[in-house]
């Protein structure tokens, strides 16, 4: 019995001491986590527990100088499937039941697998943007087939000048896959982008997204494990983007849109002094609105392939000859130089040799313009002068004064994807085709053609360059920016002799003699200018017969001008692809166009 | 009144009792915690409490050493209702543990944790004169039955605790170190076999997920990370309600059952656990002075095996909340929501009040 008592105290003690070795790991290991991790897992109580929800911020609104809305948010309804704890089948069951009840295209379909596919946590998927009324009726009247599909509310961006502004305000769509990689590589971006959806694409909507698109707010929301919400934690209202007042204005480009509806071409119309963009039109045209939310293959596919590519912002992206409008500039050139002035004439007899050579340059006048000066010269856009002049001066005077105008370097506008066109010389020539410069090319380059490109919005802006006899800031598009930049640049292009007996030149454009004298009796505005024809096809030994000419081979039709021309307010520049001559389908537009400006602004 | 009062104070153990009521009120409150206190959970364990400390008492006034006349068929009765729970149990969670008595589910195995102790300290006593041999095997047998039939229910944790009680008797009654020495290595032989065949999937993997439970985060894991998560962001003083994830947005589920130690400790923090720790440590160690001076060997065993198990309970289930040991289903003693649980640990305590009551005269 004693020798059990003996036994048991001992295996007791044995007992007690292995349980007391327990209760120190025991404590150690609460201690281990409850002091020395806490921090840790209190970081993953956290991430655990609180959700933080976007609120996203209104995107800027776009008006024109009259605050006219060109862009804006409407609230818009759509439709979202609850997806939490749903398989793949049950969710497509919802899809096709929904079918039956709304027309769901198939992009909207597309579009919800993919979002489906990247397998984020969330609660529900937006399965049609932007109900139509009908649609909207529809399923309200039937909602109740459909307990795992909401409505909810949206804004969505409209463009209500649709046709009128889409290359001027461009559109926004969704983030694609190649921004948000953009986006993610940048952490600055990154941050800025949380919680928006969509992005600037094209026109002012991309060049203006930096302040157009706001900042989105959150709210941190503490869910249980169901993920369900149980309260605000902390919330942050977004910040709205800025609103931009651009510098058109929708009745001037409106009215521009209805003169060249049946072109393909482009209109600026621009303040002279401000460099400010009044009509920024672009034919054809094309439905922004298609974009918003994803354009769907069918419309991708029809504006991609449609031969007149009204995509193209012909303003900014597409390059022509300038052809007969670069005379006044060459002339400057030739004044600046001293190697003519105004009295210096000479006999045009149709055509012109090249010295030391027998190539034979013709004009379009083919008897001769006979004896001409400067301001005939302009006047009458004698090819057989310039020609005579571009040789006497060498390309590199040439080249140094267009330069001066901006010429084969973008004008720095707001908008995305200008082109710079080109302005050729010996040096470019040697670039680019690693060729060398012929003297021919000179006389080419006088009269704008060869390899010569320039943008319209390029015209409008050496031509307000002139006027105003200095070098200008880029264009403006927007009222907000600020105008510093315009006053601190003063270099003059040229002297006010020189400038005014080229003006002269231009204003004798539109009197008897000159090539658009078809308004001299009828021009109130005193709208002045230079017509031009760009050739898109040489004929060699071939006279030009419009009659037998395919349409799109046949000359592009062009226009610089400005009015009044005794104290110059606006300035325009038209180019009409395949018009002909500039005198029949670029100038009256532009006239018509300047017209309608006074009559307009006097009301 | 007075005379019932005063009778209660005779038959039970002043600091016994206190620290159990104690123990009560804390599990009370973090099942309210835990589940609401208005919830159903919370009324249930406060009908068990109040019918516990009734049993409790009953079973400190009763003289338990007549209890022994009937060991053998306690065991059976205890027997015949595993049996039964095979063939009629109630099924939850993919086990059967329960048989279904209308107005509550009895957790069967919970009562032979009371009654094989008495039959195995019964078999040594009745054979003290045959060989130790004969008395181990014949303890180990009636050890290994209920063994087998909690461990198909399934519920690895409470027939592992069988075995263990079993192994506890033969040990205190002075098993030798050799036959220790045999069976652990035996047990190290076969251990490779038992893991191949004998245990299931989801013991298998419950294993593997404490060794690296974040590798599998949303199986098996989950409770063993979302448990930590739960102690660790407890931090040294808690977390008030309001900022406490675990528990009360429920990512740790049955919070008020097996893992609601998590509850103390990410409400309570460490300085809630030392606490209560503490208390718990005041209950075993009385518990166990009382069961150490008993005046019978066979009340000692019995006594003491009955507080070590409590113990072990206890120690198994902190081990296995803070990710220290596979999650086996073992509750915390007295605390987490459970009658059957609750009522045989009260009768456990009754017992050694009972016993303390009724030492013999003459000490062994």
């Amino acid at each position: 019995m004693q020798q059990d008592k003996y036994l048991f105290n001992k295996r007791i003690k044995f007992l007690s001491v292995l349980f007391g070795l327990f209760l120190v790991i025991l404590i150690s290991r609460l201690f281990w986590l409850q002091i020395y991790k806490n921090d840790f897992y209190d970081q993953r109580s956290e991430i655990n527990s609180t959700r933080i929800e976007p609120l996203k911020p209104l995107r800027g609104i776009i008006y024109d100088r009259n605050k006219n809305v060109l862009a804006e948010n409407r609230l818009a309804h759509s439709l979202v499937i609850n997806i939490e704890n749903k398989n793949r089948e049950e969710i497509q069951e919802i899809v096709s039941n929904l079918k039956k009840t709304i027309n769901l295209s198939e992009l909207d379909i597309e579009f919800f697998k993919k979002l489906m596919n990247q397998k984020k946590f969330l609660k529900e998927l937006p399965i049609k943007a932007n109900l139509t009324l009908n649609d909207l009726s529809t399923f309200v009247g039937q909602k109740y087939l459909h307990p795992n599909v909401e409505l909810k509310e949206d804004f969505i961006r409209y463009y209500p000048e649709s046709l009128y502004t889409s290359h001027l305000i461009g559109y926004i769509n969704r983030i694609s896959a190649a921004d948000l990689k953009n986006i993610k590589e940048n952490p600055e971006l990154e941050d800025k982008y949380f919680g928006l959806t969509h992005i600037g694409k094209q026109g002012v909507e991309k060049s203006y997204e930096d302040i157009l698109k706001g900042r989105s707010g959150f709210k941190k929301i503490r869910v249980d494990s169901r993920n369900s919400f149980v309260r605000d934690v902390e919330v942050k209202a977004s910040t709205p983007g800025t609103n931009i007042d651009l510098t058109i204005d929708i009745i001037l480009q409106k009215k521009a849109f209805e003169l060249l509806k049946k072109y393909k071409g482009a209109i600026i119309l621009t303040n002279v002094e401000s460099n400010e963009i009044l009509a920024y039109q672009s034919l054809p045209s094309f439905d922004p609105n298609l974009f918003v939310n994803g354009i769907s293959h069918v419309n991708w596919n029809e504006l991609l392939h449609d031969p007149t590519k009204p995509l193209l912002d012909r303003v900014i992206g597409a390059t022509y000859p300038p052809g007969s409008t670069i005379k006044p500039f060459i002339a400057l050139s030739g004044l600046e130089n001293k190697i003519i002035n105004k009295t210096s004439a000479i006999n045009d007899p149709g055509f012109y040799t090249l010295p030391k050579t027998k190539k034979v340059f013709r004009d379009w006048k083919k008897e001769g313009h006979g004896r001409v000066d400067l301001i005939t010269a302009i006047a009458e856009s004698c090819d057989v002068y310039f020609y005579d002049l571009g040789f006497n001066l060498g390309i590199r005077n040439i080249a140094n004064t267009l330069e001066q105008f901006n010429f084969g370097s973008i004008t720095n506008i707001p908008l995305p994807s200008e082109k710079s066109g080109i302005l050729p010389s010996p040096e470019w020539k040697q670039k680019y085709k690693k060729k060398k410069w012929y003297s021919y090319e000179t006389i080419n380059t006088s009269i704008g053609q060869g390899d010569f490109l320039v943008t319209p919005l390029q015209l409008v802006n050496a031509l307000n360059t002139l006027l105003n006899n200095r070098q200008l800031p880029k264009p403006k598009i927007t009222l907000n920016d600020d105008d510093k930049l315009l006053d601190s640049v003063t270099e003059q292009v040229g002297s006010s002799e020189n400038i005014n007996l080229i003006k002269q030149g231009m204003i004798e454009v539109t009197q008897e003699n000159g090539t658009f004298r078809s308004i001299s009796s009828k021009n109130p505005n005193k709208l002045a200018g230079k017509t031009g024809t760009a050739q898109v096809f040489s004929l060699k030994n071939q006279d030009y017969n419009e009659d037998l000419i395919e349409d799109d081979l046949k000359d592009h039709s062009l226009f610089i001008g400005f009015a009044p021309y005794d104290k110059p307010i606006i300035s325009i520049a038209v180019v009409i692809e395949n018009g002909g001559h500039g005198s029949t389908a670029a100038a009256p537009v532009a006239k018509e166009l300047v017209d309608f400006y006074f009559k307009y602004s006097n009301e | 009144m007075n005379r019932l009062i005063t009778n209660i104070l005779n038959h039970t153990d002043k600091q016994i009792s206190i620290l159990i009521i104690f123990l009560m009120t804390i599990s009370l409150y973090l099942i309210g915690e835990a589940s609401g206190f208005d919830s159903v959970f919370f009324f249930k364990q406060l009908f068990f409490i109040m019918l516990g400390l009734i049993v409790y008492y009953l079973v400190s006034i009763f003289n338990i050493n007549m209890i022994y006349r009937y060991a053998f068929f306690i065991y059976l009765f205890s027997i015949a209702l595993l049996i039964l729970t095979l063939f009629l149990g109630h099924e939850s969670h993919g086990s059967k543990r329960w048989i279904d008595l209308i107005y509550f589910k009895l957790q069967t195995s919970e009562i032979i944790k009371l009654t094989l102790p008495i039959v195995l300290v019964k078999v040594y006593d009745m054979n003290k004169k045959r060989s130790i041999h004969f008395n181990e095997i014949f303890a180990l047998a009636l050890t290994i039955i209920p063994f087998l039939l909690i461990f198909v229910q399934p519920d690895l944790g409470t027939s592992l605790i069988i075995l263990f009680t079993g192994f506890l008797i033969i040990f205190l009654n002075g098993l030798n170190y050799k036959k220790i020495l045999f069976i652990v290595l035996s047990f190290l032989i076969i251990s490779p076999y038992l893991w191949i065949n004998v245990l299931k999937d989801y013991q298998k993997s419950r294993v593997l997920n404490l060794l690296d439970p974040f590798s599998n985060p949303l199986e098996g894991g989950y409770h063993s990370i979302q448990a930590s998560i739960a102690i660790g962001s407890g931090g040294l003083f808690g977390r008030n309600s309001s900022s406490a994830s675990q528990v009360d947005l429920s990512f740790l589920p049955e919070t008020h059952t097996d893992f609601i130690f998590a509850v103390l400790s990410e409400h309570y923090g460490f300085i809630g656990n030392i606490i209560f720790f503490t208390v718990v440590i005041l209950l075993i160690s009385r518990a166990m002075h009382i069961s150490l001076n008993l005046h019978s060997h066979v009340n000692r065993v019995l006594a003491s095996t009955y507080v070590i198990i409590f113990t072990l309970c206890f120690f198994i289930n902190v081990a296995m909340v803070s990710g220290l040991i596979p999650i086996v289903g073992v509750p915390l003693p007295i605390i987490s929501y459970g009658g059957s649980a609750l009522i045989v640990y009260l009768i456990l305590f009754g017992f050694i009040n009972s016993l303390n009551n009724n030492k013999t005269l003459i000490a062994d």
